[in-house]
Protein backbone atom coordinates (compact mmCIF):
# COMPACT_ATOMS: atom_id res chain seq x y z
CA UNK A 1 0.00 0.00 0.00
CA UNK A 2 1.27 3.52 -1.10
CA UNK A 3 0.11 6.88 -0.69
CA UNK A 4 -1.29 8.75 -3.46
CA UNK A 5 0.65 12.22 -4.93
CA UNK A 6 -2.63 13.89 -3.08
CA UNK A 7 -2.21 12.73 -0.43
CA UNK A 8 1.70 13.26 0.07
CA UNK A 9 1.34 17.07 -1.55
CA UNK A 10 -1.08 17.41 1.84
CA UNK A 11 1.68 15.71 3.99
CA UNK A 12 3.89 17.90 2.55
CA UNK A 13 1.71 21.25 3.47
CA UNK A 14 1.00 19.91 6.31
CA UNK A 15 4.37 19.91 7.13
CA UNK A 16 5.20 23.42 5.69
CA UNK A 17 3.00 24.99 8.01
CA UNK A 18 4.17 23.14 10.84
CA UNK A 19 8.01 24.45 10.13
CA UNK A 20 6.73 27.98 9.54
CA UNK A 21 5.22 27.71 12.80
CA UNK A 22 8.16 26.01 14.34
CA UNK A 23 10.67 28.46 13.41
CA UNK A 24 8.60 31.22 14.20
CA UNK A 25 8.88 30.45 17.44
CA UNK A 26 12.42 29.53 17.33
CA UNK A 27 12.84 33.28 16.23
CA UNK A 28 11.19 34.31 19.64
CA UNK A 29 13.59 32.53 21.52
CA UNK A 30 16.43 33.65 19.59
CA UNK A 31 14.99 37.11 19.96
CA UNK A 32 14.61 36.73 24.01
CA UNK A 33 18.38 35.04 23.76
CA UNK A 34 19.75 38.61 21.87
CA UNK A 35 17.58 41.04 24.02
CA UNK A 36 19.53 39.48 27.60
CA UNK A 37 22.92 38.68 25.74
CA UNK A 38 22.68 42.60 24.54
CA UNK A 39 21.83 43.19 28.32
CA UNK A 40 24.65 41.39 29.67
CA UNK A 41 26.85 43.61 27.81
CA UNK A 42 24.81 46.22 28.87
CA UNK A 43 25.82 45.53 32.16
CA UNK A 44 29.32 44.80 31.17
CA UNK A 45 29.67 48.24 29.85
CA UNK A 46 28.25 49.33 33.34
CA UNK A 47 31.03 47.70 34.93
CA UNK A 48 33.52 49.91 33.15
CA UNK A 49 31.76 53.05 33.43
CA UNK A 50 31.95 52.40 37.68
CA UNK A 51 28.47 53.07 38.02
CA UNK A 52 27.40 49.77 39.50
CA UNK A 53 25.11 46.86 38.06
CA UNK A 54 21.30 46.70 39.37
CA UNK A 55 21.18 43.53 41.63
CA UNK A 56 19.65 40.85 40.14
CA UNK A 57 19.95 41.92 36.36
CA UNK A 58 22.72 39.52 35.91
CA UNK A 59 21.58 36.13 37.25
CA UNK A 60 17.86 37.43 35.69
CA UNK A 61 19.51 37.44 31.89
CA UNK A 62 21.67 34.72 32.00
CA UNK A 63 18.87 32.16 33.47
CA UNK A 64 16.45 33.23 31.04
CA UNK A 65 19.16 32.79 28.30
CA UNK A 66 19.19 29.08 29.79
CA UNK A 67 15.04 28.71 29.44
CA UNK A 68 15.45 29.88 26.39
CA UNK A 69 17.95 27.37 25.09
CA UNK A 70 16.12 24.26 26.75
CA UNK A 71 12.74 25.70 25.36
CA UNK A 72 14.59 25.94 21.32
CA UNK A 73 16.00 22.34 21.94
CA UNK A 74 12.81 20.86 22.89
CA UNK A 75 11.23 22.89 19.99
CA UNK A 76 13.86 21.60 17.49
CA UNK A 77 13.55 18.03 18.87
CA UNK A 78 10.00 18.08 18.70
CA UNK A 79 10.00 18.76 14.75
CA UNK A 80 12.79 16.66 13.74
CA UNK A 81 10.63 14.04 15.82
CA UNK A 82 8.04 14.74 13.04
CA UNK A 83 10.45 14.67 10.39
CA UNK A 84 11.00 11.53 11.23
CA UNK A 85 8.09 10.23 10.82
CA UNK A 86 8.41 10.11 7.32
CA UNK A 87 11.31 7.83 7.38
CA UNK A 88 9.51 4.64 7.14
CA UNK A 89 6.08 4.81 5.76
CA UNK A 90 4.55 2.15 8.00
CA UNK A 91 5.59 1.62 11.85
CA UNK A 92 3.76 1.02 14.97
CA UNK A 93 3.83 4.29 17.45
CA UNK A 94 2.73 4.76 20.96
CA UNK A 95 -0.18 6.69 20.52
CA UNK A 96 0.24 8.86 23.77
CA UNK A 97 3.79 9.44 22.48
CA UNK A 98 2.78 10.72 19.15
CA UNK A 99 -0.72 12.81 20.16
CA UNK A 100 1.60 14.87 22.65
CA UNK A 101 4.15 15.55 20.19
CA UNK A 102 1.10 16.94 17.81
CA UNK A 103 0.00 18.94 20.94
CA UNK A 104 3.56 20.24 21.23
CA UNK A 105 3.92 20.96 17.48
CA UNK A 106 0.58 23.38 17.71
CA UNK A 107 1.53 24.89 20.80
CA UNK A 108 1.79 28.09 19.56
CA UNK A 109 -1.42 28.22 18.30
CA UNK A 110 -3.43 26.92 21.04
CA UNK A 111 -1.10 29.62 23.14
CA UNK A 112 -2.85 32.18 21.08
CA UNK A 113 -6.31 31.11 22.24
CA UNK A 114 -4.97 30.39 25.85
CA UNK A 115 -6.07 27.17 25.82
CA UNK A 116 -5.12 24.37 27.93
CA UNK A 117 -4.65 20.89 25.93
CA UNK A 118 -4.39 17.88 27.54
CA UNK A 119 -4.36 13.81 25.82
CA UNK A 120 -5.34 11.05 28.20
CA UNK A 121 -4.37 7.79 26.80
CA UNK A 122 -3.67 4.22 27.96
CA UNK A 123 -0.06 4.33 27.92
CA UNK A 124 1.15 1.12 26.21
CA UNK A 125 -1.50 1.76 23.46
CA UNK A 126 0.11 1.37 19.70
CA UNK A 127 -1.09 2.03 16.41
CA UNK A 128 0.41 0.65 13.18
CA UNK A 129 -0.69 3.01 10.30
CA UNK A 130 1.41 5.10 7.76
CA UNK A 131 2.56 7.22 10.77
CA UNK A 132 3.11 10.88 8.71
CA UNK A 133 0.06 10.83 7.26
CA UNK A 134 -2.02 9.71 10.47
CA UNK A 135 0.07 12.87 12.20
CA UNK A 136 -1.10 15.11 9.08
CA UNK A 137 -4.46 14.19 10.12
CA UNK A 138 -4.01 15.08 13.56
CA UNK A 139 -2.22 18.09 13.05
CA UNK A 140 -4.96 19.93 10.67
CA UNK A 141 -8.05 18.55 13.29
CA UNK A 142 -6.07 20.20 16.15
CA UNK A 143 -5.21 23.65 13.81
CA UNK A 144 -8.85 23.71 12.90
CA UNK A 145 -10.24 23.44 16.75
CA UNK A 146 -7.62 26.01 17.76
CA UNK A 147 -9.48 28.42 14.92
CA UNK A 148 -13.09 27.95 16.49
CA UNK A 149 -12.73 27.53 19.95
CA UNK A 150 -13.17 30.21 22.96
CA UNK A 151 -10.58 32.14 24.35
CA UNK A 152 -9.21 29.92 28.04
CA UNK A 153 -10.92 27.11 26.54
CA UNK A 154 -10.03 23.50 27.49
CA UNK A 155 -9.33 20.91 24.79
CA UNK A 156 -9.06 17.18 25.56
CA UNK A 157 -8.16 14.60 23.40
CA UNK A 158 -8.88 11.30 24.42
CA UNK A 159 -7.81 7.79 22.84
CA UNK A 160 -8.78 4.26 23.47
CA UNK A 161 -8.88 0.67 21.88
CA UNK A 162 -12.25 -0.34 20.81
CA UNK A 163 -12.07 -3.84 19.51
CA UNK A 164 -9.55 -3.84 16.16
CA UNK A 165 -10.12 0.14 16.22
CA UNK A 166 -8.44 3.16 17.94
CA UNK A 167 -11.02 6.16 18.78
CA UNK A 168 -9.43 9.39 19.13
CA UNK A 169 -12.08 12.40 20.41
CA UNK A 170 -11.28 16.07 20.97
CA UNK A 171 -14.07 17.49 23.30
CA UNK A 172 -13.85 21.16 24.90
CA UNK A 173 -14.63 20.39 28.52
CA UNK A 174 -17.70 22.84 29.85
CA UNK A 175 -18.84 23.35 26.56
CA UNK A 176 -19.81 22.07 22.84
CA UNK A 177 -17.37 21.80 20.12
CA UNK A 178 -18.32 25.00 18.62
CA UNK A 179 -19.57 25.17 15.18
CA UNK A 180 -16.47 22.83 14.34
CA UNK A 181 -18.22 21.62 11.36
CA UNK A 182 -16.79 18.81 9.00
CA UNK A 183 -13.38 18.09 8.55
CA UNK A 184 -11.73 20.18 5.74
CA UNK A 185 -11.06 17.92 2.23
CA UNK A 186 -7.44 17.31 3.14
CA UNK A 187 -8.42 15.87 6.49
CA UNK A 188 -11.04 13.78 4.64
CA UNK A 189 -8.07 12.81 2.33
CA UNK A 190 -5.52 11.71 4.81
CA UNK A 191 -8.21 10.05 6.80
CA UNK A 192 -9.30 8.17 3.73
CA UNK A 193 -6.33 6.98 3.00
CA UNK A 194 -5.54 5.39 6.25
CA UNK A 195 -8.81 4.10 6.76
CA UNK A 196 -10.26 6.62 9.04
CA UNK A 197 -13.71 7.62 9.75
CA UNK A 198 -14.29 11.30 10.79
CA UNK A 199 -17.26 12.43 12.51
CA UNK A 200 -18.53 15.29 14.24
CA UNK A 201 -20.83 15.13 17.22
CA UNK A 202 -23.32 17.72 18.85
CA UNK A 203 -20.05 17.85 22.28
CA UNK A 204 -17.20 16.03 20.48
CA UNK A 205 -14.87 15.63 16.68
CA UNK A 206 -13.96 11.97 16.62
CA UNK A 207 -11.60 10.13 14.73
CA UNK A 208 -11.92 5.99 14.39
CA UNK A 209 -9.29 4.50 12.47
CA UNK A 210 -7.91 0.81 12.25
CA UNK A 211 -5.33 0.19 15.33
CA UNK A 212 -3.46 -1.48 12.54
CA UNK A 213 -3.70 -1.47 8.71
CA UNK A 214 -1.84 -3.43 6.37
CA UNK A 215 1.22 -1.85 4.76
CA UNK A 216 2.43 -4.07 1.75
CA UNK B 1 20.29 66.79 14.00
CA UNK B 2 18.30 67.55 16.95
CA UNK B 3 18.57 65.38 20.18
CA UNK B 4 15.65 64.23 21.76
CA UNK B 5 15.23 63.83 25.74
CA UNK B 6 14.77 60.11 25.64
CA UNK B 7 12.83 60.82 29.47
CA UNK B 8 10.21 62.31 27.53
CA UNK B 9 9.46 59.58 25.15
CA UNK B 10 6.93 57.33 26.46
CA UNK B 11 7.61 53.42 24.86
CA UNK B 12 5.27 50.81 25.25
CA UNK B 13 6.23 47.39 24.56
CA UNK B 14 3.50 45.19 23.59
CA UNK B 15 4.29 41.40 23.17
CA UNK B 16 3.43 38.46 24.35
CA UNK B 17 6.77 36.59 24.94
CA UNK B 18 6.83 38.48 28.50
CA UNK B 19 11.26 38.14 28.68
CA UNK B 20 11.48 39.48 25.45
CA UNK B 21 9.82 42.41 26.12
CA UNK B 22 10.69 43.11 29.81
CA UNK B 23 14.67 42.71 28.64
CA UNK B 24 13.99 45.09 25.77
CA UNK B 25 12.15 47.63 28.36
CA UNK B 26 14.92 47.01 31.00
CA UNK B 27 17.46 47.94 28.38
CA UNK B 28 15.47 51.00 26.53
CA UNK B 29 15.45 52.32 30.80
CA UNK B 30 19.02 51.84 30.75
CA UNK B 31 18.51 54.01 27.97
CA UNK B 32 16.86 56.83 29.67
CA UNK B 33 13.68 55.81 27.45
CA UNK B 34 10.19 56.03 29.37
CA UNK B 35 9.44 52.49 28.99
CA UNK B 36 6.21 50.31 29.95
CA UNK B 37 4.59 47.18 28.73
CA UNK B 38 1.82 44.92 27.84
CA UNK B 39 1.52 40.91 27.79
CA UNK B 40 -1.41 40.95 25.42
CA UNK B 41 -3.48 43.71 22.33
CA UNK B 42 -6.00 43.73 25.26
CA UNK B 43 -3.66 44.89 27.81
CA UNK B 44 -1.82 47.03 25.31
CA UNK B 45 -5.28 49.22 24.42
CA UNK B 46 -6.00 49.30 28.13
CA UNK B 47 -2.91 50.86 28.91
CA UNK B 48 -3.04 53.34 25.78
CA UNK B 49 -6.28 54.13 27.42
CA UNK B 50 -4.82 55.00 30.84
CA UNK B 51 -1.98 56.89 29.47
CA UNK B 52 -1.26 56.92 25.79
CA UNK B 53 2.68 56.29 24.76
CA UNK B 54 4.46 58.44 22.03
CA UNK B 55 5.88 55.25 20.42
CA UNK B 56 4.16 51.76 20.48
CA UNK B 57 6.04 48.45 19.90
CA UNK B 58 4.04 46.28 18.67
CA UNK B 59 4.18 42.29 18.23
CA UNK B 60 1.64 41.20 15.55
CA UNK B 61 0.86 37.37 17.08
CA UNK B 62 -0.86 37.89 20.15
CA UNK B 63 -3.64 36.46 22.15
CA UNK B 64 -6.54 37.84 22.67
CA UNK B 65 -6.58 40.85 20.22
CA UNK B 66 -3.65 40.47 16.87
CA UNK B 67 -1.51 43.12 16.15
CA UNK B 68 -3.38 44.34 13.34
CA UNK B 69 -6.39 44.31 14.97
CA UNK B 70 -4.70 46.96 17.78
CA UNK B 71 -3.44 48.97 15.01
CA UNK B 72 -6.92 49.16 13.83
CA UNK B 73 -8.49 50.59 16.69
CA UNK B 74 -6.01 53.13 17.22
CA UNK B 75 -6.66 54.68 14.38
CA UNK B 76 -9.91 56.74 15.58
CA UNK B 77 -9.17 57.87 18.78
CA UNK B 78 -5.01 57.76 19.10
CA UNK B 79 -3.97 57.93 15.63
CA UNK B 80 -1.32 60.20 16.52
CA UNK B 81 0.76 56.99 18.71
CA UNK B 82 3.10 55.95 16.29
CA UNK B 83 3.41 52.57 16.18
CA UNK B 84 6.43 50.28 15.42
CA UNK B 85 6.00 46.83 14.38
CA UNK B 86 7.96 43.83 15.93
CA UNK B 87 7.61 40.92 13.73
CA UNK B 88 9.38 37.63 14.06
CA UNK B 89 7.85 36.34 10.51
CA UNK B 90 9.79 35.08 8.16
CA UNK B 91 9.47 37.71 5.19
CA UNK B 92 9.01 41.33 5.15
CA UNK B 93 4.98 41.30 4.10
CA UNK B 94 3.95 41.13 7.55
CA UNK B 95 5.33 44.62 8.63
CA UNK B 96 4.75 46.39 5.45
CA UNK B 97 0.84 44.83 5.88
CA UNK B 98 1.52 46.95 9.19
CA UNK B 99 2.61 49.88 7.57
CA UNK B 100 -0.25 49.80 5.20
CA UNK B 101 -2.51 50.16 7.98
CA UNK B 102 -0.59 53.26 9.45
CA UNK B 103 1.95 51.97 11.49
CA UNK B 104 5.25 54.37 10.90
CA UNK B 105 7.55 51.62 10.52
CA UNK B 106 8.52 47.56 11.38
CA UNK B 107 11.52 45.86 12.51
CA UNK B 108 12.32 42.69 12.17
CA UNK B 109 13.31 40.45 15.74
CA UNK B 110 15.68 39.33 16.49
CA UNK B 111 15.86 42.76 17.48
CA UNK B 112 19.14 45.08 16.59
CA UNK B 113 18.68 47.93 19.60
CA UNK B 114 20.79 50.65 18.03
CA UNK B 115 18.47 50.27 14.66
CA UNK B 116 15.05 50.53 16.50
CA UNK B 117 16.13 53.17 18.71
CA UNK B 118 16.38 55.51 15.54
CA UNK B 119 13.08 54.48 14.38
CA UNK B 120 11.92 55.13 18.37
CA UNK B 121 13.38 58.43 17.99
CA UNK B 122 12.45 59.24 14.52
CA UNK B 123 8.77 58.37 14.86
CA UNK B 124 8.86 60.99 17.90
CA UNK B 125 10.90 63.48 16.03
CA UNK B 126 7.90 62.77 13.43
CA UNK B 127 5.13 62.95 16.20
CA UNK B 128 6.29 65.87 17.78
CA UNK B 129 6.58 67.70 14.49
CA UNK B 130 2.75 66.88 13.88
Amino acid sequence: MTTSTHTQEICLQVFAKASAAITHEIKNTLSIINENAGLLEDLATMTDDDSGIPPGHLLSATSIIMKQVVRSNVIMKNLNTFAHSADIPFATVNLETTLRLLIALTDRQAAMKKAAVSATCPPDLTIHTHVFTFESLIYLALRRIYDVIANQSTLELEAARDNADIVISFSVTGQPLPALGNASDDEAALAQEIGATLAGEQDRYIIRLPAAIRDE
Amino acid sequence: MTTVNRENIKVLIADDEIEFASTLATRLQLRKFNTTMAESGGAALSAIEKSPPDVLLLDLKMPDIDGLEVLARLKDDFADIKVIILTGHGSFEAGQEGMKLGAYDYVMKPVDLNRLIEKIEGAYKEKQAG
